[in-house]
């Protein structure tokens, strides 16, 4: 029976090996909900008492609230990431709000996929391929930064932790995660790695 | 013992274990902390390469970076070998194989070494001047045999083994050489709490303290050695300090950027195969720090290149850090007093030392030391010539004249076994210059110094030419409190270390030594082979501009980059020519400043990280039908899928005839969709596309040609209204990303009043097309809502309804001629509704079908692909397909479209070709001439686009751009073919159902 | 590799952006009412300065905005950034 294809479906991550003494985990959450969401200060106002939290003003920022994150995309484009299954339901009521403003709101759930790193080592497993600065006084808990890892276009979010222990959740268009992974795999042999799956 | 030139005891080196390595097939030992080069001099081996054109012998020449003469092959086993490695940075392990360069035969009886007797027909640009007849020899007769002759190391033949990899990072100083002046650079900056870095080529922090005695010097009060154990110490303590050993900063780039090679695992014998072999740092530095040191200058003077002649602060390194005595009998020749320091620990060390030094009247404190010591000093004299055929025998001095020219009368031949040559020191300015700063010639030092910058960066210590230890550590303090501060950071004042040193006296150079007899060569290049006369030479043949003279002779080129050579053939170019040195300029210092492996450059894009590679969600499924996959920019795509015994042709005719009669199905999720949302969005897409849009109704489909303002078609697609202020676009599988840029940039910069928005939604979807007659029947076999029958759901129409259970967009588009429907499934359920219709297509006999098959359904139709019909110079009307094109609005490439030219009658317009001979199918891109042997230079009037086989018409057909071609319907032409050329029939380029009844269905 | 600055994301590598040549440039309002060779200086002409420079540059691999850049081609240093919409004044500023 056909099942769902995640972005990585093609490396068969339950039958992929890790390397010994790891010190990153990586793992991929293909299907969380992602609804991007276009608009000037009038679709701000509105949507801001469906979402419950603040939108994001500027570069890096994020909003959170009730197990939703709003990322800072550009000055009128932001992408909210839910828990996987909510996105018809937050799309449809991010429209509802938005009824009659200039805005657009569209689920892009399917268009991205997420890969999750966890660990010491994560900053320059990145740094192998990233230009951004990711030094802990540049990258911060809760801050949200696009650019690129190699030749793919990446959403790095700094979801929590500290200095020793980061978690960054890495978003990048669903056909070129199968890239990203094997670019995160080569930049963490070094440090070691366990792919949970 | 075998060293025989290891002294018993100091150095950095551990002499409690030995290292055995390989060199030109022999056996030798060295201790950890050795290089090549002081291994090899330990065993007294000084003979280790043949010079780049004359095959001559050498030897060491320094000891660092700057070496030109001992450069070899390494040998690593595994299909790794590397060239011109320079032996002076290579550090010693277990089983290290070394092989010299550039001779045949050994090195001892090299038979190029005949050259050397030729030399007079080799002078300077003999090359331009000798081969040039006949023109036929230059590639295959002079060229090859010049290159076995004259060159470096070899090229490895076999793929890389190692990995090599790449870091961003960035950082608020970055200090370039752990010499004492970087040292303490690096530290002020760190103290203030700034993230530095501090990297140097060598495998540990101290620069020129890792050579030094310390005779006479104290830094607060404590010799040298244990000032640097201090620093090191501290270096430990600032956790925003990186320190990177073993990494040469290569590159100096705008903006502050910066290039640094780290040799990982170069120096391991068995390096852990989970680090990479180099890594390149890519450093954006908000302030530098240069604190790069200085090269010691040869002197020129006739035969200075034998093995034995080195740089006199190579002699102390290899005594004072690797513990060897480079010779018994030495003589130090000078023009400056930081040699005597050589002198002095040479002497210390047992060896018999006589300095010639070239001033009149040395003054320096070390000068009067060396006399206390005993040390013969020979003053106003220079070294004229020398004797020794594998190694320096007989030094020739001769009494000079205030000038520095030699007084004619005796010559004086001293025995020795190594002579030390100190022509004064050039400030290590590379890098300065490549960030674009001007060097300035500073006449009291004799050297260039950092001017005018033009960067945020700032030089510290002997390479802006402040010689001692004083100003190193002073100017370091200042350069990286400075930086620091530059950066935004806030310093504590810190007093400057006190230093005692011996005072210097004046340097007094003396370029070039003429010899006594005519015809002596005195080399200025010693890895180019480039003599004084060839400088000499060039200058009488007319070259003024230094940049002329360095490509004439060669002097300061290739990986060498003039490290030892420009300063000095500079000032040869400037005595030649009667002009001072500062007007004659230099010549551009070039990145990298070392040689720095192509595998570094490429890092981790090779093999399957080169590019991308994208596959669609349904490949998994592809490749289980047995897929053969094509690339289509970065995309995977199936290309064909052969059943067992079918060749390629078989199963695209299977595949077509399945289509026209049946049904196939095809993945068209890799075409590019545009989201766009907002009340402006009809009239956005009538001013980038070429037709109207504003009547478009909900749920109905368009296909739609986008032009640049200069006309020229460069995207199509279908674009569909899903509701009023809510559109759907389609492009071109290559053109996306591109597409929505151009949009973007319209919708940003031009129509900002515009209230549209756009999103990739490419990769949202995937997309699922059914194309023949029986297309209906098996998507209603699986539809579990909505209505697809023919009047509820016309050909270019869409409804949104739900397929195998998944909500799904339904478009009814064909881009075959057949009735077809393109279905839209949330991408990560691409396969499941793959899998669901092909199930349900069984008893229609569905057939999934690939590329080259829709390839050739387009084609028989007409459709057109950009960027196979179109290539950037063909127009709407040049494709005949003026029907899309709008009379009444504007759009994007309009106005072009009335420019004289487009509306020329001779413009290459789309034609069909149908071959004579059926079975004959015309190569994609082969010319249209008027005959079948046309007289050479043929004119020609067209070409092909697309030629396929056609199962459906039994024949072979083409696509073709020809001039005047709609005026040439039924005209008989000749494409080229093979060797000759093939009739074909022009024809409308409409080969099936030109009435479109099937698309209807 | 040179660092530039988006209005709305601060200093950013090179890499992340993609020019998009000489700024400045308006699309006549009435294309049909002009002369073969107003329309073609419009189309193909473009300067080449020494010098100050306005230029496009759209953040790609960021927030995908496009901006004017005024730089100096002689010594690659950028004087100033412009959101769209704004315009450098006459210093490049």
């Amino acid at each position: 029976m056909a099942e769902r294809i995640a972005g990585t479906s093609h490396l068969d991550l339950k039958n992929r090996p890790s390397t010994r003494g790891a010190q990153l985990r990586m793992l991929e959450r293909p299907f969380k909900a992602k609804v991007g969401l276009r608009g000037g200060e009038d679709v701000i106002r509105a949507v801001e008492p469906v979402l419950g939290f603040a939108l994001p003003r500027r570069v890096g920022e994020t909003g959170s609230g009730s197990g939703a994150h709003a990322f800072w995309i550009g000055p009128d484009d932001w992408i909210i990431v839910y828990e996987p299954g909510r996105e018809a339901q937050i799309a449809q009521a991010l429209r509802e709000a938005c009824r009659g403003l200039h805005h657009a709101v569209i689920d892009l759930s399917e268009r991205m996929t997420t890969i999750c790193l966890e660990g010491q080592p994560l900053r320059d497993v990145l740094a192998a391929g990233c230009p951004l600065d990711l030094h802990p006084r540049a990258f911060r808990p809760g801050m949200v930064l696009q650019s690129h890892l190699g030749k793919a276009n990446v959403i790095l979010h700094y979801v929590a932790g500290n200095a020793d222990r980061p978690f960054v959740d890495l978003y990048t268009n669903r056909s070129f995660a199968d890239y990203v992974w094997k670019y995160l795999e080569n930049a963490a042999r070094e440090f070691g790695y366990e792919i949970v799956a | 013992m075998s060293q025989k030139a290891r002294i018993a005891q100091g150095g950095r080196i551990d002499r409690s274990r030995t290292i055995r390595f390989t060199f030109d097939g022999k056996r030798y030992e060295g201790h950890p902390g050795d290089t090549l080069a002081s291994a090899l001099l330990a065993n007294g081996v000084h003979l280790v390469g043949r010079s780049f054109k004359y095959h001559r012998p050498r030897g060491f020449l320094s000891a660092g970076s700057e070496e030109p003469n001992g450069l070899v092959q390494l040998e690593m086993g595994g299909g790794r070998t590397d060239p011109n490695f320079k032996a002076t940075q290579i550090e010693l392990f277990d089983g290290l194989v070394a092989e010299s360069q550039n001779r045949k035969g050994s090195l001892r009886y090299d038979r190029n070494a005949v050259n050397d007797r030729l030399a007079h027909f080799l002078p300077a640009g003999f090359y331009y001047k000798t081969f040039k007849w006949p023109a036929a020899f230059w590639t295959k007769v002079y060229e090859p045999r010049i290159r076995a002759a004259a060159g470096l190391g070899k090229a490895p033949t076999a793929p890389d083994p190692d990995r090599y990899l790449h870091r961003h990072v960035w950082t608020d100083v970055l200090v370039v050489g752990a010499g004492p002046a970087g040292l303490a650079a690096a530290l002020a900056a760190a103290r203030t709490g700034a993230r530095v870095i501090l990297c140097d080529e060598q495998p540990e922090v101290g620069g020129s303290l890792l050579s030094e005695s310390g005779r006479g010097i104290t830094v607060d009060e404590v010799a040298p050695d244990a000032w640097l154990e201090r620093a090191k110490a501290e270096l430990g303590q600032h956790p925003e300090l990186t320190v990177l050993t073993r990494t040469t900063c290569f590159g100096y780039y705008d903006h502050n950027y910066l290039g640094l090679l780290e040799k990982v695992t170069d120096h391991l014998a068995d390096p852990p195969p989970d680090l990479p072999r180099q890594r390149l740092w890519r450093v954006r530095a908000k302030q530098v720090v240069l604190a790069t040191g200085a090269i010691e200058r040869p002197l020129v003077f006739p035969d200075n290149d034998r093995p034995g002649i080195m740089l006199a602060s190579a002699a102390r390194t290899y005594l004072n850090r690797f513990g060897v005595l480079v010779g018994r009998e030495v003589v130090v020749c000078t023009s400056d007093d930081s040699a005597y320091d050589a002198a002095l620990d040479l002497q210390g060390a047992g060896a018999k030392v006589t300095v010639v030094d070239q001033r009149h009247t040395p003054i320096g404190e070390r000068v009067v030391h060396a006399q206390t010591a005993g040390i013969t000093i020979l003053r106003g004299q220079g070294p004229v010539g020398s004797q020794g055929r594998f190694r320096v025998a007989q030094l020739h001095v001769q009494a000079l004249d205030e000038a520095g020219r030699p007084i004619m009368g005796r010559v004086q031949a001293l025995s020795c076994d190594a002579v030390l040559m100190c022509g004064g020191w050039n400030p290590t300015v590379h890098l300065f210059s490549q960030s674009r700063g001007k060097l300035r010639w500073d006449e009291g030092l004799a050297a260039f110094v950092p001017g005018e910058g033009m960067q945020e960066e700032r030089s510290a210590g002997a390479c802006r030419g402040s010689w001692t230890l004083a100003e190193a550590l002073v100017e370091g303090l200042a350069a990286g409190t400075e930086a620091a501060v530059a950066a935004g950071f806030e310093a504590h004042p810190t007093p400057a270390p006190a230093v005692r040193e011996p005072v210097l006296g004046p340097h007094q150079p003396v370029w070039l030594l003429e010899g006594d007899r005519a015809g002596q060569r005195a080399w200025v290049d010693f890895q180019n082979d480039v003599t004084a006369k060839d400088l000499k030479l060039a200058n009488r043949e007319g070259f003024r501009s230094i940049e002329h003279v360095k490509r004439y002779t060669t002097n300061g080129m290739a990986t060498d980059q003039g490290k030892t050579s420009n300063v000095t053939g500079l000032a040869i170019v400037a005595e030649n020519l009667s002009r001072p040195i500062p007007e004659i300029g230099t010549t551009t210092f070039r990145p990298p400043y070392t040689p720095t492996t192509f595998g570094a450059f490429a890092g981790p894009s090779r093999g399957d990280l080169f590019d991308p590679v994208r596959r669609t969600p349904m490949h998994g499924w592809a490749e289980r039908q047995g897929a053969v996959f094509e690339d289509v920019g970065l995309w995977k795509r199936a290309w064909y899928f052969p059943k067992p015994g079918e060749d390629m042709h078989a199963a695209v005719e299977r595949e077509c005839r399945a289509v026209r009669n049946a049904v196939g199905m095809f993945d068209a999720t890799t075409l590019g969709k545009i989201d766009i949302q907002g009340k402006d969005g009809a009239e956005f897409l009538n001013r980038i596309y070429t037709n109207a849009w504003s009547k478009l109704g909900i749920g109905k489909c368009r296909y739609g040609l986008m032009l640049r303002e200069d006309g020229m078609v460069f995207d199509d697609g279908v674009t569909t209204r899903i509701g009023e202020q809510h559109f759907h676009m389609t492009t071109t599988t290559g053109g996306a990303a591109g597409v929505l840029a151009w949009l973007e940039s319209w919708l940003q910069t031009e129509w900002p009043e515009l209230q549209v928005y756009l999103t990739s939604v490419t990769e949202q979807w995937a997309v699922i097309a059914l194309q023949g007659p029986k297309a209906r029947d098996v998507l209603q076999a699986v539809l579990t809502r909505g209505d697809i029958s023919k009047e509820a759901l016309p050909h270019l129409s869409m409804t949104e309804a739900e397929v195998a259970g998944i909500p799904a967009r339904i478009f009814r588009i064909s881009f075959t001629g057949e009735l077809g429907f393109e279905v839209n499934v949330p991408a990560s359920y691409g396969e499941i509704v793959t899998d669901a219709l092909h199930r349900a297509g069984q008893p229609f006999g569905i057939t999934p079908y690939g590329t080259e098959a829709m390839h050739v359904l387009r084609a028989e139709k007409g459709y057109i692909i950009v960027g196979q019909e179109t290539d950037g110079t063909v127009t709407p009307q040049d494709l005949g397909m003026d029907w899309a094109v709008s009379k009444q609005k504007d759009f994007l490439g309009k106005r072009s479209l009335s420019r004289p030219d487009m509306l020329s009658p001779d413009r290459k317009q789309l034609v069909g070709l149908l071959p004579v001979d059926p079975k004959l199918v015309p190569g994609e891109g082969a010319q249209i001439v008027e005959s079948p042997k046309p007289k050479l230079p043929a004119k020609m009037i067209g070409h092909v686009t697309s030629s396929y086989h056609s199962a459906s018409l039994g024949r072979s057909f083409a696509l073709a751009l020809l001039s005047g071609g709609r005026a040439r319907h039924g005209q008989r032409l000749w494409v080229s073919h093979g060797d000759g050329t093939a009739e074909v029939e022009v024809t409308a380029p409409v080969f099936i159902d030109p009435e479109g009844a099937r698309l209807h269905g | 590799m040179l660092l530039i600055t988006c209005p709305h994301c601060g200093p950013r590598a090179e890499t992340e952006f993609r020019n998009g040549g000489e700024a400045g440039i308006v699309r006549p309002r009435d294309p049909a009412a002009l002369s073969d060779g107003a329309w073609t200086g419009y189309v193909f002409t473009r300067q080449n300065p020494k010098g100050r420079f306005h230029e496009r540059w759209c953040h790609a691999q960021g927030c995908g905005r496009w901006f004017t850049a005024v730089r100096d081609t002689v010594t690659d240093r950028f004087l100033s950034f412009h959101p769209a919409g704004e315009q450098p004044d006459e210093a490049g500023r």
